[in-house]
């Protein structure tokens, strides 16, 4: 029991550090796009915190909140949103590529 | 999908409902069958799920909304070059039935405590500039998914401006999001008077029934400048449905 309990925290301490390396590259790295269009800005500040499990399919690393998808891929959001109307939401599909999680498509949901 | 590239493979994952038969795009359209794909997460949840459409009449829901009735409120208000733009512009309308999730708000070190319970929310909709996509929730009526439409048309037009100034190595004209929020929300409150709809927040018009646009952008301020200061926070996975999706828009 225990020891299933360890590897099951082990393989999501493990996913979560290679999630959080490539979202670390993302909000070091923006596109310019993002700035230049939607103004917004993005840090390391939001990877900041701990790993928290929202439901089955949905789980937190900082402040971005992760959702598996088919194949071992992820989809990210970040919300800059206090009210739950009228805010946008930076969304990044996260993909392997030749066994390498890499982004593969990010886009800016505005909300209303 | 060897011929697929991987961004077009994520693409075709997603719940599309173009194979669906039914009454999508159809202007007399009152009612339709309850949908289809279960949306959870952004656009599809864990495995895409596409159910096929209910064909007993327990499965049949009147919509608040609907293209023809749409098309009524925009014609009484002037508002038809919304429908232009957003088909020049080749978006596609998602009519989804509500988007409901819970957000729990955290505070103190690492954020780690919780600060009071879980509040329900909901969305009304969204704009999505890279997949040209525009979602109004079957929550409002005619005259709120018009006026929303003429809103959310606003941001296209904004992106299409800044896009071809960008080309130009121009200056964004809607630097930030307040000022596209800004435009947007003028724009919605004059088509709002114009189609004597009522505006959209009671503070948007003045006793004598005008636009007062400092108000506006006092609005604005308060609910689009949080960003980066936003409390943390940790919501549930959304939850929604779309009902159908519209593109080309219909125009009798």
């Amino acid at each position: 029991m225990i020891g299933k309990l360890y590897k099951r925290h082990r393989a999501r301490w493990k996913e979560a550090r290679e999630i959080k390396a490539v979202l670390r590259q993302f909000v070091e790295s923006p596109p310019p796009e993002l700035m230049r269009m939607y103004s917004i800005r993005l840090s390391g500040e939001s990877l900041k915190g701990t790993w928290r499990e929202v439901d089955g399919e949905s789980f937190y690393i900082g402040r971005w909140r992760l959702s598996r998808k088919e194949e071992g891929a992820f989809e990210a959001a970040y919300g800059q949103d206090d009210t739950g109307h009228g805010g946008v939401e930076v969304v990044v599909e996260i993909d392997r590529v030749n066994g390498v999680l890499e982004v593969i498509e990010w886009s800016v949901k505005e909300f209303f | 999908m060897p011929s697929l590239s991987k961004k077009a493979r994520h693409r075709a994952r997603e719940p599309r409902l173009d194979d669906r038969a039914g009454p999508r795009n159809s202007l007399a359209a009152r009612t339709v069958d309850r949908a289809v794909s279960t949306g959870t997460g952004s656009r599809s949840g864990l495995v895409p799920q596409r159910k096929s459409i209910a064909t007993a009449s327990s499965d049949s829901i009147q919509l608040k909304w609907t293209t023809a009735g749409v098309n009524n409120v925009l014609a009484g208000g002037g508002g038809k070059h919304a429908v232009d733009d957003l088909n020049v512009q080749g978006y596609e309308v998602i009519h989804f039935d509500s988007y409901k999730f819970t957000r729990q708000f955290y505070h103190g070190p690492f954020n780690w405590f919780k600060d009071g319970s879980s509040k329900p929310m909901e969305r009304n909709g969204w704009h999505n500039r890279s997949r040209k996509e525009i979602a109004i929730s079957d929550q409002r009526d005619n005259g709120g998914a018009a006026s929303t439409l003429v809103h959310e048309v606003a941001h296209a037009n904004q992106h299409y401006i800044n896009e071809q100034r960008a080309k130009g190595d121009l200056d964004p004209a809607y630097r930030d999001t307040l000022a596209k929020e800004l435009d947007a929300h003028i724009k919605q409150e004059e088509f709002n008077l114009a189609a004597n709809l009522p505006p959209k927040h009671p503070s948007f018009r003045t006793e004598g029934n005008e636009i007062d646009e400092d108000a506006i952008a006092r609005y604005v301020q308060r609910v689009y400048a949080v960003g980066a200061n936003a409390r943390a926070y940790v919501d549930s996975t959304p939850v929604w449905n779309t009902i159908e999706t519209i593109k080309p828009w219909p125009w009798p």
